[in-house]
């Protein structure tokens, strides 16, 4: 009988953290990936020899926002750490990090699973810093020290994921709330959020971990879940097989889709930590700790629970608008200043407004249609100036374009008429047009009455009131039966 | 008088009322490092260029007659620990030959904006790692009381510049007893500050938590001028002190005895195994300081047996991290005749490390490896807790405590090196005050067979205040600190 | 503290050491090692006569405790001068051989 294998996922998640100047020193954090190499360096984020780091407090601060955010217990003492290692991207040959005491344990994050909602235990959150970054051409690897220095949050998991879609859950979740404390901006194509997955797979029912395995460099919700399923995939091939996993650290590479051994096993990893002794025990004061707390913006769960109290939407409605922070600050400046229920409002969003957002790659922080502009349009939709029709034309005028919808309806000529002799010459024209179909109605064909108000609607050029046009067709042919 | 024998206070007076130039001052000493150095060999580098163009600029400050300090225009070195910019900085490792600094140390900064003269920089054990200066990467400097014995270490270039008239002052650094053994074998002053009193920026570190600059000078008031000078908090050093600085010396010009301050004889620094000249010379020190006025008083400091693997243990492991940097990547020597990035670690750090170095980056490693960390450095730092308590309860009763600074006088060169173990227990008496972060000076008390001998005055954190003025009275009332070796 | 007397000090375990710390040492070294560190590690053995229970290790002391910078961005030093050390550099680039990059 084949057994069925459960996958055990921890996640550590690194991001970087938006602060003007690196953690230990005063040079600027900027785009690694545009800014001229090594020219934002200095002695302490080269690793010049005698240089000694200084702890940014802003960088304290975001790290203590996430702990809190994420409900960990805060230590109001902890202590940073050398991890030591050679590598040509770390200057100093060890990283300053934290080991013993971290900033934060012990929190929890709720994620969204097809099962329902589940709760992931977060065992720690603490503060290190990035490293350069290599690139590699012909026999040569070039290093760049922009980004050695740049404060970084480590995030670490329970191993309490199931599923590379509770993987990919939980750090969609992740990156919301980073985003909604505005301490991360998001940007996984520059690297800023990285994960790191620990999977090992155990048989399905049964207690205790096996050997795990850590895949290195997943730097996209994409990469993490391929690389998470092709790791399942392999240890239970091999336990099916019978064989055993060995401990070891893996790449993985997106071309392919595979993970792979990263280091042999002789260079086994050994980063003898210990306390850093150029800084001292980082001491919290609560009152500090608490003031932060305070300032904390309203989080995903909070929004949802709002949305659904104060606005009447559902809850698959709401946590669609609360996913990312835009999308909901978006939805409440157009629904403050529109007429119209919020499930309306809804509706323009998850429907003309997304379809928009994805085919155009914009984000939304970039889309230049102001709410004020978006609410008008709503309003004069269900005020039925305008049809559903025209209102899909004004908004991609608008998008395009940003004049206000009022100015656009009126140049298109899209307003809806009610003026029943208008339609009426319409509905006429569309019934001696097409008598084979007038025929076919009459003979018991009522779905054709759908045909004809297409057709009224392309002679009116869609600016008919549907409800009014419908009413006059089903008069006119009435009137042909007779 | 000769130029090169004068205090920093005397050169002071001539070159503010202008009887003497510091151009001319700088001259006098580069000309006696380039007659005697040859021999001595305390300087790796000697900055004639930029001493000549930091002399002139003193001139010119001293012309106009502004902002003058006690160390406008006065010539010095340092220990080649100490990052000048644009000078090499070598810590005397070969991994560092070329290495020049693209920033000053603070307290460089702070001599240059007192407008001191930077004569050069002084030879040292590799890193630090000695007790004699023969683990140099590039030569052994001599005792300049008898060439054929060791200056002490680390900071023996230091002490024997001072002592040779090569250098009005140096700046020392003191990890394990680095500024304090070599004052007391080449007979200078010398003074270990309190942990995190002088900024450690720019200092390549040796041992990040004991690490400690300090001035080595010909007597207890250059040495407070000096300490005045580069002290304070740094908001570059987490780990600097945020009290304020004492003038000293201002108060040290007011002190007229010692009535009031009691003194602690540690018993277990008066042990078998002492030199008898040490114990005499320290034992008459004491009863001079007494005669002053202070009262002398037996106290136990019953970890002290400890101290030096302690010490060691903790040296290694922070030594093992610190020197991880010496990668051949980004600075100092690079072995580049190889296949691999791995090639150019292992090679660089053969060919670059001294036998010393690579033992103590041996040991570090392996002390700090997982399964061990606890049995070796956590173990070694909870007996430091016990070493500080010793001292805290010690200080309870008394102001300041004396000792010898070693249980000899300088050796011959060769007679330790081949055994590591014997060169450890040759810091025996000074590396219990780093593990304690306290301040202690090193002030010459005798001379036997000649060969200076030193006593030690340790104090509470931030007491240096006392100490200087315990030395400064001892050597208003002596003359050991005006002996001059025969060159 | 059991671990100490158990610690087997032979060529491996300063062959592994060795190659954690990016040293290439000689057999002659290598020897060397074997014997001082034997000596040395015995003689630090002697701090397992002290009771440390309940001791906490020093570190955690400071007298200058969350010592915090502001977060305002300081100039940075001019490219050519940190390239100047630099064994090898090209076009801003410190330059290596090859990171090994298994696949």
């Amino acid at each position: 009988m084949q057994l069925k294998y459960e996958p055990i996922i921890g996640l550590e998640v690194h991001a970087e953290l938006l602060t003007k100047s690196k953690m230990f020193c005063g040079c600027e954090v900027v785009d690694s990936i545009t800014a001229k190499p090594n020219h934002y360096i200095c002695p302490v984020c080269t690793g010049q020899p005698g240089a000694l780091p200084v702890l940014n407090k802003k960088a304290v601060e975001l790290a203590v926002c996430v702990g809190l955010a994420l409900d960990c217990k805060i230590h109001t003492e902890s202590i940073f750490a050398r991890k030591n290692y050679f590598y040509p991207d770390l200057p100093k040959g060890y990283q300053i990090s934290q080991y013993d005491q971290p900033l934060a344990i012990d929190g929890k994050i709720q994620i969204e699973t097809e099962a329902g909602i589940k709760e992931v235990r977060i065992r720690r959150v603490h503060l290190e810093e990035d490293t350069g970054k290599l690139s590699h051409a012909d026999g040569h690897s070039f290093i760049d020290y922009n980004r050695s220095g740049v404060p970084l949050l480590e995030i670490v998991t329970e191993p309490d994921l199931r599923s590379s879609e509770e993987a990919k859950a939980y750090a969609t979740k992740l990156h919301a709330i980073l985003r909604y404390l505005d301490v991360n901006s998001g940007d996984m194509e520059k690297g800023v959020i990285r994960f790191e997955a620990n999977v090992s797979v155990r048989e399905a029912g049964s207690e205790g971990l096996n050997t795990r395995t850590e895949i290195k460099n997943l730097n996209s919700f994409r990469a993490l879940v391929q690389g998470a399923d092709y790791e399942i995939k392999r240890q239970t091939e091999i336990y099916s097989r019978g064989g055993i996993i060995e401990q070891e650290t893996l790449g993985f590479n997106e071309a392919t889709g595979k993970t792979y051994s990263q280091r042999g096993k002789e260079s086994a990893h050994d980063y003898r930590y210990f306390p850093e002794p150029d800084l001292p025990p980082l001491v919290l004061d609560s009152d500090w700790i608490e003031s932060i707390r305070a300032s904390l913006p309203e989080l995903p769960e909070a929004k949802t629970k709002r949305f659904i109290a104060d606005f009447g939407l559902t809850p698959s409605e709401a946590r669609f608008l609360t996913a990312e922070l835009s999308l909901a600050d978006y939805f409440e400046r157009v629904l403050a200043k529109s007429k119209s229920p919020a499930k309306t409002v809804h509706s323009w969003i998850a429907g003309e407004f997304m379809r928009y957002v994805n085919d155009s790659g914009i984000s939304i922080e970039d889309i230049t249609l102001s709410p004020e502009s978006f609410a008008k349009l709503i309003d004069m939709t269900a005020d039925k100036v305008i049809s559903g029709n025209s209102a899909k034309v004004v908004f991609n005028e608008m998008v395009k374009n940003g004049s206000n919808p009022e100015q656009i309806v009126q140049e298109k000529g899209l307003a809806q008429v009610s003026d029943e002799s208008f339609i009426q010459d319409a509905v006429m024209k569309v019934l001696n047009d097409n008598p084979s179909e007038v025929e076919k109605y009459l003979a018991g064909k009522d779905t054709l009455l759908q045909w004809f108000m297409g057709r009224v609607a392309r002679a009116t050029k869609g600016k008919a009131d549907p409800n009014v046009a419908k009413e006059l067709l089903v008069k006119a042919l009435e009137e042909r039966r007779k | 008088m000769d130029l090169h024998e004068l205090s920093i206070q005397q050169a002071h007076e001539l070159l503010s009322s202008r009887k003497v130039s510091s151009e001319e001052l700088t001259r006098a000493y580069l000309e006696r490092i380039r007659r005697l150095d040859p021999q001595i060999k305390s300087y790796v580098t000697v900055s004639e260029e930029l001493a000549l163009k930091q002399a002139k600029e003193a001139d010119q400050r001293i012309k106009t007659g502004e902002g003058l300090t006690p160390l406008t225009g006065i010539p010095y070195s340092a220990k080649d620990s100490i990052s000048t910019r644009g000078i090499n900085t070598t810590c005397s490792s070969k991994i560092l030959e070329n290495y020049k600094p693209f920033y000053d140390a603070t307290a460089i900064k702070k001599l240059n904006s007192s407008n001191s003269v930077l004569l050069g920089k002084n030879n040292m054990d590799e890193f630090g790692m000695g007790s004699s200066t023969e683990n140099s990467g590039f030569f052994t400097t001599r005792n300049p009381w008898n060439f054929d014995y060791v200056p002490g270490g680390s900071s023996g270039g230091s002490a024997a510049a001072v002592a040779a008239g090569l250098t009005p002052f140096s700046l020392g650094e003191d990890t394990g007893g680095s500024v304090r053994m070599p004052a007391s074998f080449c007979g200078v002053t010398g003074l270990k500050t309190t942990y995190g009193r002088v900024s450690r920026y720019g200092l390549i570190p040796l041992v990040s938590s004991f690490d400690t600059i300090g001035p080595m000078a010909r007597s207890v008031y250059d040495v407070a001028l000096v300490l005045e000078t580069i002290a304070g908090h740094d908001a570059k050093d987490s780990t600097s002190r945020l009290e304020p600085v004492e003038n000293y010396s201002e108060i040290l010009k007011t002190t007229e005895n010692l009535r009031g301050l009691r003194i602690g004889i540690p018993k277990e620094y008066f042990v078998e195994g002492l030199d008898s000249a040490v114990d005499f010379s320290v034992r008459d020190a004491i009863k001079h300081i007494e005669s002053l006025g202070a009262e002398v008083i037996e106290v136990s400091l019953p970890h002290t047996q400890y101290a030096i693997p302690v010490y060691y243990l903790i040296l290694f492991a922070e030594a093992s991290s610190n020197l991880a940097k010496y990668d051949g990547i980004r600075f100092g020597l690079s072995e580049r005749s190889v296949e691999s990035l791995m090639d150019v670690y292992l090679k660089t750090r053969e060919t670059g490390f001294g036998a010393e170095t690579k033992r103590r980056i041996m040991l570090g490693t392996f002390a700090l490896s997982a399964g061990y960390y606890d049995a070796y450095y956590l173990k070694a730092q909870k007996v430091r807790t016990l070493i500080r308590q010793d001292f805290q309860k010690a200080f309870e009763t008394c102001d300041a405590l004396i000792t010898p600074v070693a249980p000899a006088t300088a050796f011959r060169i060769g007679e330790k090196i081949t055994n590591p173990l014997d060169m450890y227990l040759s810091d025996v008496f000074v590396v219990a005050v780093n593990l304690a972060g306290i301040p202690a000076l090193s002030v010459p008390c005798g001379i036997s067979n000649g060969l200076p001998i030193g006593m030690q005055i340790m104090g509470p954190h931030l007491s240096e205040e006392t100490l200087l003025r315990i030395g400064h009275l001892y050597q208003s009332q002596t003359d050991w600190h005006t002996k001059h070796p025969p060159l | 503290m059991s671990k100490k007397d158990e610690v087997k000090v032979d060529e491996q375990l300063v062959e592994e050491i060795a190659s954690l710390a990016r040293l290439d040492l000689t057999k002659e070294e290598r020897e060397m090692f074997v014997s001082q560190f034997k000596d040395i590690l015995d003689y630090v053995s002697i701090l397992n006569e002290v009771n440390t229970e309940d001791v906490p290790p020093a570190y955690l002391s400071s007298a200058n405790n969350s010592a915090m910078r502001e977060d305002d961005i300081e100039e940075s030093v001019p490219t050519k001068e940190f390239l100047a050390n630099a064994p090898q550099a090209k076009d801003d680039y410190i330059v290596i051989p090859r990171v090994h990059i298994e696949q």
